[in-house]
């Protein structure tokens, strides 16, 4: 300690003399900051992209990177917004939430963006959420989520559980879904299949069928042995009318398929609705074992609009002639087109409010009505969008045939009233 | 008790021949006049949905099977008229002008529609296809499993028998019956008694119902145990009445069936496990185990493996006609090994060679290296892609009633077993093997009699990479391919090589199958996650007790 | 700043007297003296005086005070790591995990509406995740987090009980090296797993957010929250450094250097290395209850495996055995992850694995191999070629790290240069710029060398003297 002491005691004495070298030291570090030089791009406005390009989330954020910067270049390519060129940055918080929100901030406080297109987790949201509220910035969601959430500065272009939860159960229990009688909930282990299953399950409570007919089960996210999962499915279906609700993240689904077909279910005994799964996620499956198998969403590839042709081919030549992996065996999907109308909302809003000031676009974006590749949307009050709902079935070639539609819009319900249902029928 | 169970049995056996023939004998009338079934086809374009209704009851009655695929195509909206005739939209080929075409076939033939001599051939699918009445839908499901009763193949059969059953409408019950005199395939027999008894439990004669309650206990019917408990909470008032009686041990009889399946069943996930976890350690226990390196990027090996299946898979898809695509995978194991031990042999002579003896910087630099491998891989196959097994790779083999081992878990034990046989071989009786063993266990007295350690320790890497590689080649049959894939299984492999003793095969192999089985046996108790949590917490009371694994290591000496 | 072995390459150390005492350091030659005094005052003066002003004048803005902050967190973690992998010689791969328990207590703390928690009505105000749990009121658990020193004692007590259980039935098995670093992974890997869990009623995969919105976005809170954690990184640093000068430091190094003869010696190191581990998880604790308010979030992701190698890599990076070399480390990797993941997003994989790999195999003393270069060169009186081909890769990569983190990079050099390679983005000329140099200095350091002039030694371990030191 003694040494220490002196020693330190010894720097105190020759601090006024070594200070100046110190400080130079320094400021040679600094030295850089000589060299700033102004401000570039008069005529451009900054935007921010926010997708996980690496990590265990690239796998389904990386197509809507593309997509939106598709977006913003067929925008500019018209002439841009209120006469400016939309300026992307995109950065990549490698699937670490923690770095959600930094790069968020980073966005907002160091570029300047006007509004950020990204996230797809619920956890990303959700750290981004309080940076964008602080930083007044905007956020543009494009994936379907939980609900249960409001903020003035975030924009949710996917569906809520009453636009993709309830319409696919009203549809299996009804005559041309098959009449289901026996529900088995199967979900990852994580926030979005927590509350889906709540809602669903309070739906079906609410619905007169009987709890010892709904089983609800949660893996690990990233889960890849199905074999006890499966042999329990099947004996839970052994009695017929029964289908399974897939809340399933991610890389869990292709094992999950392969041994539900390997045990010998089919989607005729026992289909899977699955809410997590399109066409791009397709993509990576054997799908000549997924036929007949269930998906919901509000858009698929497949519908027959002029609209859709149209995105689903500038789409492709899009990867092709970027040379992005894939290229024209890419494939649109529901959250591909969320992104994409996104960004087209946001400009349109720009030149509805004649300004980028997020707050001032955020005030404009409700009540916007847009023609998009899925249909009609508009924007709610709640700041989610009213769009159509469909359910399709699985195709060998890895689209979806669409077996119903809702008739027109379907109003979206953030905070859903079966959660009540579920949590009051639990604490009985 | 053995005479009623006796009586039991005679009484059953008596009433199915009585139901049978009078199964016979109600079927028979039903027999179609024959009207011409392009006729009633046709019929399903009516806009009456009577008129869809009756057609559909003639059709369900000409037993045509070969017209099952023209409703499915009216039940998937692909059915049109098409010049006054009935077509169906086929499934799209490629086109490199036009793109996706759909191919015309007529409905009642299944043959293309030629027109002008040329197959007819449309650009995407019309949206005025033959809608199904609501009212109708029901009906043409039911029309469409009667039909698939009558296909020769034998699993479309079952299907559809339990199909039938499932819907439980007595009016399945005639062809049902008049099944039960024609076939004799046991399984099929028993799937018939099954659907029958279940269709009887619920719409039978209380006589019916006490025979169909005793039967479907008989058959261990798994099937039935729903409809059964739901037969005993009615009878709950009565549990000493005779029927009550009947369901109460049909009711026991089935559950102790299914305990025995799922014992089966458990011991054979815990062995298909422990079996990719042994294929998986293996390679790591050489690299590991004989050299002393910390290989994390083993797994991207075993991703680098999976890769080259894929791609394989794809070469065969392009360039050799389909009939020989089942064949690829045969070609993809050598091909992953190559690639993999190469690879593997490209990271040695660059990396591992110059970290011999720090294995804690080995183990960072070559977590650097899977880091790299992981992008390189996303960079060049991208994000999506699906690994496609060949046809005698899928499904499942069917051991009993309830009892179903996939094939392709099946496959994986068998291959691990190939593996490990041709590990030892390979170790125990070849010059490689020898060489291998006299570097690691006596360096410098190997190099002194003039073997080239440097050469070997190459070939050791390689082989445990390659061996990596391999285990990449059975990974897709059962779960993801992805560039992360290789990351999900890093953790639990060195575990394995760990309590089974550095340095020794058998310790590996042991310790795969120990915590296999012990994962699978407690995962039906417990969440997925715990079952892992508590292989854990017994990993580590176990070194207590081993603290050099299962088998004490001979290798090259790790810690200094 | 001082470097705990830097002197023992050129003279041996004397024995220690009859008092067991360490004996004093032998006096430095003056031109290293004058270099490290300059040294430490440029870096006391530049985190605990500059920052701070140009934050208040608004050169510096609040949000680069908030990164930099959390940053020091993992410095702080990695003083822990360099405690027990630099000195003790232990690799822990669960250091991550330790980090995350130290952030959970004080994110319970956070999560309440006592702790200044967002929380609504509409959901009884406790946290929104427990309504997804089927939980409509605080477990019981839970409640006694709402006061902040019970929090902050959960967050030391319950690593340092964790780590010492674990460790005590880790070392006392004799598991070593390669197997405890694999033990301790596997350690990491079942609680990230476990964490991920809903039931636990610790927010699963979510984890816990929505805190106090200032504490990320205010001026006042983000600057105290950064004194804070820089303050607590001194005082840490100066524990270790005396803890390490100690007996006790050079038992650790002699565990390191030769367990088996300190065994003889009739030590029990299993107790040392118990408390070592216990000494380090705790340390990462602090840097994780210091983490969570700056960062507004924790997750299991945190803990994940992958989370717990990228802090061991901070003192690989920064060099092992020498405390500062962890901090510097610490700051150049994280900001090298910060930077390349916002201005080469699909490409900044390749950079960090290329990181780890040119760290192990051409600079295995890290960044303080560099320092020490230098040092030996103005000891044996180089000339001034010599001397920048030292300073030159350690001010241009910390130069660079801290235009970066003040965010005063020049526009110039942000601009991006677009490459041939279609698969390959565009890349900053900042990047070029600093890869230029580097790879000329590397050159003209060969050419150098391949000319014959006699090179500065590396460090080289104390082993054995150690043990003799320790046992006399």
């Amino acid at each position: 300690m003694s040494g220490c002491l002196s020693s330190s005691l010894q720097f105190v004495r020759r601090c006024g003399r070594k200070l100046s070298s110190g400080f130079s030291l320094t400021a040679l570090l600094l030295a850089g900051v000589a060299g700033a030089g102004a401000a570039h791009g008069a005529g451009t406005v900054k935007v921010g992209i926010l997708h996980s390009l690496t990590g265990t989330m690239a796998i389904s954020e990386t197509s809507l990177h593309d997509v939106e910067l598709m977006a913003i270049h067929e925008i500019n390519a018209k002439g841009g917004v209120l006469g400016k060129q939309i300026d992307p940055v995109v950065v990549n918080p490698a699937s670490n939430w923690d770095l959600f929100a930094q790069d968020a901030n980073t966005l907002i406080e160091k570029d300047k963006v006007k509004v950020i297109f990204g996230c797809w987790t619920s956890v990303s949201r959700k750290s981004v959420l309080p940076v964008v509220q602080a930083d007044h910035g905007l956020l543009i969601y494009p994936v379907q989520y939980e609900g249960e959430e409001y903020s003035p500065n975030i924009f949710y272009m996917g569906a809520v559980p009453n636009q993709q939860l309830i319409p696919s159960v009203k549809y299996l229990m009804s005559k041309s879904g098959g009449k289901r009688k026996r529900f088995f909930l199967l979900g990852s282990d994580y926030v979005f299949p927590r509350t889906a299953n709540e809602i669903i399950e309070g739906y079906l409570l609410s619905h007169g069928v009987p709890k010892s007919r709904i089983k609800v089960m949660y893996v690990p996210l990233g889960y890849t042995d199905f074999q006890t999962v499966v042999s329990k499915i099947k004996a839970f279906a052994q009695a017929g009318h029964a289908c399974v609700l897939s809340t399933l993240n991610g890389s869990s689904n292709v094992p999950f398929y392969t041994e539900f077909a390997n045990q010998g279910l089919t989607a005729e005994s026992c289909p899977i609705m699955a809410y997590s799964i399109a066409e791009d996620e397709l993509r990576s499956m054997d799908t000549t074992k997924l036929v007949g198998h269930y998906a919901c969403w509000n858009y698929f590839e497949s519908l027959r609009s002029k609209s859709n042709k149209k995105f689903v081919r500038d789409f492709k030549m899009w990867c092709m002639s970027n040379h992005l992996p894939g290229g024209m065996a890419r494939v649109t999907d529901d959250p591909i087109e969320c992104a994409y109308t996104g960004v087209y909302l946001w400009a349109a809003a720009c030149e509805k409010a004649k300004s980028f000031a997020p707050m001032k676009v955020a005030k404009a974006m409700i009540g916007l009505k847009m023609m998009t590749p899925g249909g009609m949307v508009k924007v709610a009050k709640n700041h989610n969008l009213y769009k159509p709902v469909y359910v399709g079935k699985i195709l060998a070639d890895g689209q979806f045939r669409i077996v119903w539609k809702s008739k027109g819009w379907v109003k979206p319900v953030a905070f859903s009233p079966y959660i009540k249902v579920a949590m009051k029928n639990k604490a009985n | 008790m053995k005479i009623a169970s006796t009586l039991l049995i005679v009484c059953v056996a008596m009433v199915i021949a009585v139901l049978c023939n009078r199964g016979q004998a109600s079927a028979m009338p039903q027999v179609p006049a024959r009207v011409p079934l392009s006729q009633v086809l046709t019929d399903l374009g009516s806009d009456s949905d009577a008129q869809v209704s009756a057609a559909l009851r003639q059709i369900a009655a000409s037993g045509n099977y070969h017209l099952i695929t023209a409703l499915q195509a009216y039940q998937n909206g692909l059915l049109a008229m098409h010049g006054g005739q009935l077509v169906m939209f086929g499934s799209p080929i490629m086109d490199p002008v036009r793109g996706k075409l759909y191919p015309l076939l007529n409905a009642l033939t299944n043959r293309q529609v030629i027109a002008h001599g040329k197959p007819v051939l449309a650009d995407s699918i019309p949206d005025n296809t033959l809608a199904v009445p609501d009212s109708d839908s029901d009906q043409l499901q039911q029309t469409i499993n009667t039909l698939s009763m009558y296909i020769p193949g034998q699993s479309a059969r079952r299907q559809a028998i339990v199909a039938l059953g499932n819907a439980g409408s007595p009016a399945y019950l005639p062809p049902l019956q008049q099944q039960l005199t024609q076939h004799h395939s046991s399984r099929i027999h028993r799937l018939l008694q099954e659907s029958i008894a279940r269709i009887l439990l619920r719409h039978g004669t209380p006589a019916q119902k006490m025979q169909a309650a005793v039967l479907l206990g008989q058959i261990h019917s798994t099937r039935g145990l729903e409809l059964l408990k739901r037969s005993w909470r009615t009878l709950r008032n009565a549990p000493t009445s005779a029927m009550a009686r009947a369901v109460r041990t049909s009711i026991d009889q089935i559950k102790g069936y299914t305990k025995l399946t799922n014992l089966l069943f458990d011991s054979f996930a815990g062995l298909s496990l422990a079996s990719i976890y042994v294929l998986i350690a293996l390679g790591l226990a050489i690299i590991f185990g004989l050299m002393g390196v910390i290989n994390m990027a083993q797994g991207e090996f075993l991703t680098l493996g999976a890769f080259t299946t894929f791609a394989v898979g794809e070469i065969f898809k392009t360039y050799l006609p389909p009939s020989d695509y089942n064949w690829y995978f045969v070609c993809a194991i050598p091909a992953a090994f190559l690639v993999s031990a190469l690879a593997g042999a490209i990271c040695e002579w660059t990396i591992i060679r110059r970290l011999y003896g720090r294995p804690l910087e080995t183990l960072l630099a070559t977590f650097g290296l899977s880091l790299i491998l992981i992008e390189l891989i996303r960079v060049v196959f991208g994000n999506n892609n699906a690994m496609i097994a060949p046809s005698w790779l899928s499904g499942g083999l069917w051991i009993m009633p309830g009892l179903v081992f996939p094939k392709n878990r099946l496959f994986i034990i068998v291959f691990c077993a190939g593996c490990i046989i041709a590990v030892y071989a390979l170790i125990r009786k070849t010059k490689l093997g020898l060489l291998l063993r006299a570097t690691t266990q006596d360096r410098e007295m190997a190099a002194a009699l003039g073997v080239h350690t440097r050469m070997v320790d190459m070939l050791t890497f390689s082989l445990g990479t390659g061996l990596a590689g391999l285990a990449g080649c059975a990974v897709p049959l059962f779960s993801t391919l992805d560039p992360r894939m290789g990351q999900s299984y890093i953790v639990e492999s060195f575990l394995v090589v760990v309590t089974g003793g550095v340095g020794n095969l058998a310790g590996v192999i042991c310790a795969g199958a120990g915590l296999g089985f012990l994962e699978k046996f407690i995962e039906p108790w417990v969440q997925p996650v715990y079952g892992k949590v508590f292989v854990l917490i017994i990993v580590i009371a176990f070194l207590q007790w081993k603290p050099s694994g299962l088998f004490a290591a001979k290798g090259r000496s790790m810690d200094h | 700043m001082i470097s705990p072995s830097s002197d023992k390459t050129s003279q041996p150390p004397a024995a220690a007297d009859s008092d067991g005492r360490i004996p004093a350091l032998p006096r430095l030659n003056p031109r290293v003296r004058q270099l490290r005094i300059s040294a430490i005052i440029a870096v006391v003066a530049l985190f605990y005086i500059l920052i701070p002003v140009l934050n208040s004048v608004g050169a510096v803005s609040d949000l680069s005070v908030n990164i930099l902050g959390r940053y020091l967190c993992f410095a702080i973690v990695a003083l822990g790591i360099d405690l027990i992998w630099g000195y003790a010689g232990l690799l822990s791969l669960c250091q991550a995990f330790f980090f995350c328990l130290g952030g959970y207590a004080i994110g319970m703390f956070l999560s309440l509406p006592e702790g200044g928690g967002q929380v609504q009505k509409a959901y009884n105000n406790i946290p929104q995740f427990f309504f997804f749990n089927n939980q409509s009121t605080l477990p019981t658990f839970w409640k006694p987090f709402a006061s902040l020193p019970f929090a902050l004692a959960m967050g030391i007590l319950i690593p340092a009980v964790v780590a010492g259980i674990f460790g005590f039935f880790i070392f006392r098995s004799r598991v070593r090296g390669v197997y405890f670093a694999i033990i301790t992974q596997a350690l990491a890997w079942a609680a990230y797993l476990l964490f991920c869990r809903n039931e636990l009623l610790l927010g699963g995969t979510d984890g816990l957010n929505n805190f106090y919105p200032p504490l990320q976005h205010d001026h006042h809170w983000i600057l105290g929250l950064y004194f804070l954690t820089a303050a607590i990184l001194g005082l840490l640093y100066l524990a270790l450094f005396k803890l390490t000068k100690s007996r006790f430091g050079r038992i650790l190094v002699a565990i390191r250097d030769r367990e088996v003869r300190l065994h003889f010696a009739g030590y029990k190191p299993y107790a040392f290395k118990v408390f070592a581990f216990v000494i380090a998880a705790v340390i990462a604790a602090i840097g994780g209850m210091l983490y969570v308010p700056q960062n507004g979030i924790i997750t299991p992701g945190t803990m994940a495996v992958e989370s717990s190698i990228l802090m061991v890599v901070l003192v690989a990076v920064g060099g092992r055995g020498r405390l500062w070399g962890a901090i510097i480390g610490a700051l150049v990797v994280r900001y090298a992850y910060s930077i390349l993941s916002s201005d080469m997003p699909a490409m900044w994989s390749f950079f960090e694995g290329g990181l780890f790999i040119a760290v192990t195999l051409l600079f295995s003393n890290g960044l303080v191999g560099l320092w020490d270069e230098l040092e030996e060169k103005m000891r044996m009186r180089h000339g001034g070629l010599q001397l920048a081909l030292s300073v030159i890769p350690l001010a241009s990569v910390l130069g660079f790290v801290l235009c970066e983190a003040l965010g005063i990079m020049p526009k110039a050099l942000q601009q991006t240069i677009a490459t041939p390679w279609s698969v390959m983005p565009d890349i900053p000329i900042k990047f070029i710029l600093l890869a230029g140099i580097l790879i000329s200095v590397a050159l003209a350091r060969w050419l150098v060398r391949f000319i014959g002039r006699p090179r500065g030694s590396v460090v080289v371990p104390v082993s054995h003297t150690a043990v003799e030191e320790v046992h006399a």
